[in-house]
């Protein structure tokens, strides 16, 4: 048994089109993995997809707000079509800034 | 780069000639590892050296008792002297048995913390200078997922443990300028010859108890830590240091 090995394993990274997502999708790739970048930015999603696929890695890419049960439905499904299951999921998407909290609404 | 090669590098597993010991040392093998079996006693150690060797590893055996530091200065530097340099440390060696804290003696808390918490130490410091000769290096402190609960009967061994966990953290903090990354595994319930989880010697109410209630809804096996193991002893842990590990199936969540 090869402990490390993903090959012919799927996994969805969400916010995989920059960042630590990104490092993700590459390290899992090395291994393997084939990756669906997630991501809202559809042009971060291209460059980061043909990034992947210079390396040689299978990669696709799926526009998705994560915050919507909807798309992320579409999303999943749309992966699982294109890639032909789904074993791994990285909850990596997430936004972040700094402010007071008695500054911040509800919404 | 390969994450997870270990092609020329030298581990020393303390406790490593049986149990989850010798589960580490093969999971190390399969990666290309070199490695020094630790033990008391010499029997196990010449059998764990042969089922090594049979799986085509590089194995060395050396008798030492970990809570004596002139028998670990002797072990590492024999270590050294057979395969060359020293990469990998694996604090794993420990004794147990449950006993009530009022009944037992001074003489037997400090026999017990000498060779389940300072017997770390000790091995830590005498691979150090050998880990820096090597340009870095990698300690894993095996302590016990116990440090997450209490147990009334092993008051002696949740000190010991609880001290690597804290060790493992300041260590990290030390050595981090040597390029020596410092973590922690914690085992659950396994299955070794301390603590059987079948056969005859199976400590039945509480394996059956664990296991129910377990959400992998088994006990542990040696070769449960190959792949942990060879995680932190590689390179693909470079940035991982100063952490404690819980590795028991999801056990202490669930009791």
């Amino acid at each position: 048994m090869k402990f490390f090995d993903l090959s012919g394993k799927v996994a969805i990274i969400t916010g995989g089109n920059g960042g630590l997502g990104l490092g993700i999708a590459k390290g899992l790739a090395k291994e393997g993995c084939a990756v669906s970048l997630v991501g809202r930015n559809q042009d971060k999603i291209d460059k980061a997809v043909a990034e992947m696929e210079a390396l040689g890695a299978k990669a696709i890419g799926v526009q998705c707000d994560v915050s919507k049960e909807d798309d992320v439905n579409r999303m999943v499904e749309e992966t699982a079509k294109q890639l032909g299951r789904v074993d791994i999921l990285f909850n990596n998407a997430a936004i972040s800034w700094g402010i007071a909290p008695e500054k911040m609404t509800l919404e | 780069m390969d994450f997870f090669d270990l092609t020329g590098k030298v581990a020393i597993i303390t406790g490593g000639n049986g149990g989850l010991g010798l589960g580490i040392a093969k999971g190390l093998a399969k990666e290309g590892c070199a490695v020094s079996l630790v033990g008391r006693n010499q029997d196990k150690i010449d059998k764990a050296v042969a089922e090594m060797e049979a799986l085509g590893a590089k194995a060395i055996g050396v008798q030492c008792d970990v809570s004596k530091e002139d028998d670990v200065n002797r072990m590492v530097e024999e270590t050294a002297k057979q395969l060359g340099r020293i990469d990998i440390l694996f604090n794993n060696a420990a004794i147990s048995w449950g006993i009530a804290p009022e009944k037992m003696t001074l003489e037997e808390w400090d026999k017990f913390i000498a060779i389940d918490l300072t017997s770390c130490f000790l091995c830590a410091k005498a691979c150090y200078p050998e880990m820096i000769k090597a340009g870095g290096g990698k300690i894993i402190n095996v302590g016990s997922a116990i440090t997450k609960k209490g147990f009334g009967k092993l008051v002696h061994y949740a000190a010991a443990k609880g001290g690597m966990d804290h060790m493992t953290q300041s260590l990290a903090r030390a050595w981090g300028k040597d390029n020596i990354q410092v973590n922690a595994v914690l085992p659950g319930l396994v299955h070794t010859e301390m603590m059987p989880c079948f056969g005859p010697d199976k400590i039945g109410p509480l394996v059956d108890y664990a296991v129910k209630k377990s959400p992998v809804n088994r006990y542990g096996m040696p070769d449960d830590f190959e792949g942990i193991s060879v995680l932190l002893s590689s390179e693909a842990s470079s940035f991982i240091t100063g952490s404690i590990i819980v590795a028991d199936g999801g056990l202490t969540l669930a009791i």
